[in-house]
């Protein structure tokens, strides 16, 4: 955090987060088109007289989106509200087709929740309180080129959340940890796909200094547009040093709705702004208000998964992880449920599995891009894998090969091991033999060795390794060689 | 956070609208009014709006307004894909259109 | 044959006894229309081409006897305001002056399939704003009756084309007297029906919570047999009523003695037109002497209506009409524009008439910050009490009798100067829809040659009454069989 607040105790941070999340239904908010603008193959294909807005066109509301919003509501600890009213939020822009978006208002689908932060030590939670959770529709999409803009209708009607929190977080630490911890809710029940690089996340920070120890807020300044974690932090700091910067010099901060500029680091304030904070909010007339029964959100609440910070919780309590430790596991749903079911099917040590897991198949996905929901490797090989390897049929070396080759075939790692005989070299008469030969070619190594190189162990291992074809039992490998470089050392 | 406008609840014995404020709304809605009618919708709008006041002497202590109650069952769809027009009978009417883009002139303000 | 005269029962028999073709008849419309319209001015569009093959169709329907309805092969009109596939759709504005749609509207849809055929889209007071057809952006219409008056409005096109025989029967829509007025002035048969009952998709819309789609047609069995054919839930519009569309022709005939007729007597203390007045009660005398009871009943909140009616008017029309931007469809005005803003504000402000900028900004106005609790949710409040006196009133009668018009047609540009009066002359028909009740429009007398007509107001859903008493007074007598001497 920045060093003149660190130093400078007289002023802390207050930030609030609005985040936007697009919802994964098949069609958008109010019309039956595809929502799935990411993968539109041109333009404007995916529209229709409803999301362009054309005259004469009707909404109708997406039930799944609702739905989806009560789940959210319910999540996060929220009031679900038993009358939904939509509302026409009046402006002009070019990417906004009816000249008005359809969101809501003063009756939002669910209000007066919290959500749960660390602010850096374990002991220290904190409830950030959530004030609203609503739903509205997304807008077209603009690319500006040097003489005139393009605009592309895809995106135009595509459902969103809009979360709302308080000004409750108090750090940038804080301010990410609850932006993490929202979307991975958000991806447990399934509302989000938290594919960061497809821009389904966007957050906005109001932020604002107020003096420590008192309670009364300051002006704040809203930041708009940013749609990355790193940009949301790196853009919060660089304006709290702004305002510090501007409070040490006796200069107000003026309320201002700012955009972050990537590329010079900075925050700039956004033309055009003034005239727009009068939306002239009103019932949407045809939307008729939908009224949520009791038994609706009943059902609903059924259908609730575990969510992220119950589960962190059980993991810690029933697999003995740590704090850091669970957390790397369930902040992916898929991959906190591949752990699970491989424990099911293994009969491996936990940590075991963990650690091939984190350690290994994750970075194995990562490289060829893929995650844990489409992992070729499914759970039941993954812990014949592992089994194999826990009980000493084959090596590290190997198992790491095998795994590589899983994506590619529909194999189980048994077969793979039968057929080309890659179980483990333990034998000691066989291992000693490979030694002896290596330690004998290489005379000079193995002086330099005596003489100091220790280094030259890992050498000798790798050697014997390569002789082995890599199935040599390190264990006994080591072992071995220590033996045998000792009794050279006494020739 | 969002921006939800304070509604202090102006009376209707405000004084009557002038050319300052015609000017504004006509900003808000988009619409370029030339000085002259600016004044006379000003004065038109006086005799309008004064024509509202009707309505402040009705008791509405306790009535629920009438948008906000449901008079009919929720209406929702079902979260199917329905087909989309065709992109050449949505161009047809556009005024400009480059590479399967709709082209409109540069936008100078940013939101 | 006359087709001043022609009704949709009559059309119908001579189509099916193949007594005349579809694709004949069609060519006499448009005949007609080529020679009288260029003195009303009523259609803004004529859909010559589509309409004769539209026609053709029709007699290879009729001639398989399969899947024939009442309307198929019968010509119509709609107001321009219900957008329809690749015919220009203007809603009387300039800013829509070369629209040709890429869909049509439900209730077009609806009308094709039944193989009706559409003759040409009619004009309208732009944007529906007005009650006399003045305000189109075009030219007036001209009232068939006499034509140094007005038809009405927002429907004056389609009434002044029914009424002179233009069409068989016009499909209109009514925000607040849209249908009605334009039906009295030119002694025709207009329904609002019921908010709700006939789907609003396609249809462009003015004041999304009061518009309501209907007929206008020669006379009352018409009426209910157009309803028949539109009514109905469609998907795509989310304030259409689920309730079954009843075989409205059917309660035609069904007596109605003992129905209680309510005359409001608010509305007789507003004043109007002697003649007007003597029709009415003369109308009254009939529903008596046809086995009806007539009771006095108030209507409390009757001069809250017109406030009540136009502060929401102005503000949903404010927020309808912000789309029309030039830059998806619609006049574009791009030379010497160097940016999109500009490209909007000078695209509304050359393509808007003069009374839609004035109520675009009303209806900005009266929701703005600070605003908005002592106008627009006061109306919504105020609307709730009136809609509370229809249902006590509705408590102790069937239907109601009204006036529409204080006085007949006047005449053209005698009303056009001061907009607050043009407000205040819709105080009879302003009422309902704010309460979504249904409404018949009848002509009912004549005052100096110029047609005098009537509404009977019903309860939610009651169209079924309103056809029933509007037929039974049509049995009686014959104000609707009268035509315009054009």
């Amino acid at each position: 955090m920045s060093a003149l607040i660190e130093s400078n105790h007289e002023f802390e941070p207050v930030i609030g987060l609005e985040i936007h999340a697009e919802l994964q239904t098949r069609s958008k908010m109010f019309c039956g088109c595809n929502a799935d603008h990411n993968s539109a193959q041109e333009p404007n294909i995916n529209i229709c007289p409803i999301c362009l807005g054309l005259p004469g066109a009707m909404p109708v509301l997406n039930q799944k989106a609702l739905e989806m919003g009560i789940l959210a509501g319910l999540a996060l600890n929220c009031q679900i509200n038993e009358s939904n009213i939509f509302a026409r939020k009046n402006y002009f822009y070019p990417d906004l087709p009816k000249g008005y978006q359809i969101s809501q208002f003063d009756h939002p689908v669910a209000s007066n929740g919290w959500l749960e932060i660390s602010t850096g030590t374990e002991e220290n939670k904190q409830r950030v309180r959530i004030r609203r959770v609503h739903l509205e529709e997304d807008t077209a999409k603009l690319s500006h080129e040097k003489k005139y803009t393009l605009i592309d209708f895809n995106r135009s009607g595509v459902p969103l959340l809009e979360i709302v929190s308080e000004p409750d977080m108090y750090s940038i630490d804080s301010a990410l940890d609850y932006a993490q911890k929202i979307r991975t809710v958000l991806r447990y029940l399934n509302v989000n796909s938290g594919d960061m690089e497809k821009g389904v996340l966007r957050f906005e920070a109001n932020i604002s200094l107020r003096r420590r120890g008192s309670q009364a807020l300051n002006t704040r300044t809203e930041i708009k547009n940013l749609n990355s974690f790193k940009a949301m932090s790196l853009a919060i700091e660089y304006e709290i040093t702004r305002q510090a910067n501007l409070l040490a010099s006796n200069i107000e901060i003026s309320q201002e709705t700012l955009g972050w500029d990537e590329a010079s680091g900075k925050t700039y304030p956004q033309r055009g702004k003034e005239e727009s904070h009068d939306y002239r909010y009103y019932p949407e007339p045809d939307i008729p208000p939908i009224h949520v029964s009791e038994s609706t959100i009943n059902l609903l609440r059924k259908q609730l998964p575990e969510l992220p910070m119950q589960r962190l919780s059980r993991f810690i309590q029933e697999y003995g992880f740590s704090t850091s430790e669970a957390q790397g596991l369930i902040i992916d749903k898929r991959l906190a449920d591949f752990f699970e079911e491989t424990v099911k099917l293994s009969s491996s040590p936990l940590k075991m599995i963990y650690t091939w897991i984190i350690g290994v198949l994750t970075g194995y996905l990562n490289e060829r891009k893929l995650t844990f929901e489409v992992s070729p490797v499914n759970p039941l090989r993954f812990a014949h894998l592992v089994d194999q390897y826990s009980s000493g049929r084959i090596n590290d070396f190997t198992a790491k090969e095998i795994l590589k080759e899983l994506f590619f075939t529909n194999k189980d790692p048994e077969e793979i091991i039968n057929e080309r005989n890659l179980g483990q070299i333990s034998d000691k008469k066989f291992l000693a033999n490979k030694i002896d030969i290596i330690l004998e070619n290489n005379p000079e190594q193995v002086q330099e060795y005596h003489q100091g190189k220790t280094s030259l162990f890992q050498w000798f291992m790798g050697q014997v390794s390569r002789e082995t074809h890599g199935k040599s039992d390190p264990k006994v490998v080591r072992k071995l060689l220590i033996e045998a470089l000792l009794k050279r050392n006494k020739e | 956070m969002s921006d939800q406008p304070v509604n202090q609840t102006k009376s209707f014995n405000d004084p009557l609208l002038d050319h300052e404020i015609v000017r504004n709304i006509a900003k808000l809605i988009h619409i370029d009014l030339g000085d002259d009618l600016a004044d006379i919708y000003a004065h038109q709008f006086s005799e309008i709006i004064g024509f509202f006041q009707l309505l402040e002497k009705i008791d509405t202590s306790n009535v629920i307004p009438a948008n906000e109650k449901s008079i009919m069952n929720s209406v929702t769809r079902d979260d199917v894909i329905t087909p989309s027009i065709k992109q050449e009978d949505f161009f047809k009417n556009v005024p400009e259109i480059e590479r399967h883009f709709v082209k409109i002139p540069n936008v100078f303000d940013e939101r | 044959m006359d087709l001043k005269k022609l009704t949709i029962q009559q059309a119908h028999e001579l189509l099916i006894t193949k007594k005349i073709s579809s694709f004949e008849l069609t060519t006499e419309y448009l005949t007609r229309i080529k020679e009288i319209d260029p003195i009303i001015n009523s259609y803004l569009t004529l859909n010559e081409e589509l309409a004769i093959s539209a026609a053709k169709k029709a007699d290879e329907r009729i001639a398989k006897a399969t899947n024939i309805t009442p309307l198929t092969g019968v010509p119509y009109s709609l107001k321009d305001c219900f957008s329809t596939r690749n015919v220009r759709t203007t809603c009387g504005s300039k800013i829509l002056e070369n629209y040709f749609p890429c869909y049509s509207a439900s209730v077009v849809n609806k009308l094709e399939s039944h193989g009706a055929i559409l003759l040409g889209k009619q004009n309208m007071d732009e944007f529906g704003m007005g009650s006399s057809c003045e305000n189109s952006a075009f030219f007036n219409t001209r009232n068939p009756w006499d034509l140094d008056r007005v038809p009405g409005g927002s429907s004056g096109g389609s009434a002044a084309g029914v009424s002179a025989g233009l069409s068989v029967f016009s499909i209109g829509e009514d925000t607040g007297g849209s249908i009605r007025m334009p039906a009295g002035f030119c002694n025709l048969v207009g329904l609002k029906p019921t908010y709700g009952r006939v789907s609003r998709y396609g249809h462009i819309a003015l004041v999304s919570s009061f518009d309501c789609v209907g007929p206008m047609t020669r006379d009352v069995y018409d009426c209910a047999l157009v309803l028949e054919h539109i009514a109905g839930k469609d998907p795509l519009d989310g304030t259409s009523l689920p309730d079954p569309t009843p075989s409205y022709p059917r309660s035609l005939g069904s007596s109605v003695k003992g129905m209680r007729l309510g005359i409001p007597k608010e509305y007789f203390e507003l004043g109007m037109d002697q003649d007007v007045e003597k029709s009415i009660q003369d109308a009254i005398k009939v529903f008596k002497k046809i086995g009806m009871e007539i009771v006095e009943i108030s209507l409390p909140n009757t001069q809250a209506a017109l406030p009540v009616y136009y502060l929401i008017l102005f503000a949903e029309a404010s927020a309808n009409l912000a789309r029309f931007d030039g830059i998806r469809f619609g006049r574009s005005s791009r030379k010497d524009v160097d940016n999109v803003m500009d490209l909007i504000v000078k695209s509304r402000s050359e393509g808007f008439g003069e009374e839609v900028k004035r109520r675009i900004m009303l209806g900005t106005y009266v929701l703005s910050s600070g605003y908005y609790d002592a106008y627009y949710l006061k109306a919504q409040k105020v609307r709730s009490l009136i809609i509370e006196d229809f249902q006590s009133a509705f408590g102790n009668c069937d239907l109601i009798l009204a006036p529409i018009n204080p006085s007949k047609a006047f005449k053209i540009g005698e009303k056009t100067k001061d907009p607050l009066q043009m407000y205040l002359s819709d105080i009879f028909v302003v009422a309902t829809n704010p309460a979504g009740i249904p409404s018949l429009a009848i002509p009912c007398g004549f005052d100096d040659g110029m047609p005098v007509g009537m509404q009977l107001i019903g309860n939610h859903l009651r169209e079924e009454s309103l056809f029933q008493a509007g037929h039974a007074y049509q049995l009686e007598t014959d104000w609707h069989e009268r035509q315009p001497p054009i």
